[in-house]
């Protein structure tokens, strides 16, 4: 959960930003046992978030296999992400980038969302300054 | 079935049905293998946007 309130404390210092989030609750530890409650939920209040439940691991089970084929890409705990199940993970997608039919390789990825959130947030931008300076 | 389990009863169903969004947020959606496009679809729909996926435990 510590995870949820670090996202919200990045996406609130980009309260301008045009960006749009998707938090996907999933049913990955024996506590799961039941959808996110209300209070859950508030950890993200940005009106530019979607939130939903996945008990059964959907997204999980298909990104993982993409995702693990380029561990070296994850910032922090690459095991997060190549383990069985993805979690505690957050992906950052510039604009352009669609899903067809296999889960799309992020710009940026990191795990535990805690300890990247910010890190991946000003290393998005960065990078979105620098490619913007080039085409200048 | 005890009166007190059938006090807790419905505050269980209320649980496992998931809590209100905050303001502004569509309700929770609870994904299934039969609505699953739903969020490629959305994901899809705002290609326009800087997008930001996490995945996360509640507890």
């Amino acid at each position: 959960m510590q995870g949820a309130s670090a996202l919200e404390a990045v996406v609130k210092e980009q309260a301008g930003a045009d960006i749009r989030i998707y938090v996907v609750w999933e049913k990955i530890l024996a506590t799961d046992y039941a959808a996110p409650g209300s209070g859950v939920l508030a950890r993200v209040f940005d009106p530019r978030a979607v939130q939903y439940w996945d008990p059964d691991l959907l997204l999980s089970k298909t990104a993982q296999p993409v995702l693990a084929a380029s561990p070296d890409r994850v910032i922090g705990k690459k095991a997060l992400v190549t383990g069985k199940y993805v979690w505690d993970y957050e992906a950052i997608y510039p604009p352009g980038v669609t899903w067809d039919v296999a889960f799309p390789l992020p710009e940026l990825q990191g795990a535990p969302v805690a300890d990247v959130a910010k890190d991946l947030m000003q290393r998005y931008w960065n990078s979105r300054s620098k490619s913007a300076r080039v085409r200048r | 079935m005890t009166r007190r389990s059938l006090l807790l009863l419905p505050l269980l169903l209320v649980s496992c049905g998931g809590g209100k969004t905050p303001a502004g947020q569509p309700p929770l959606n609870t994904l299934s293998s039969a609505n699953f496009n739903e969020l490629r679809e959305r994901f899809n729909r705002d290609a326009g946007h800087t997008r930001i996926v996490v995945l996360l435990s509640p507890t």
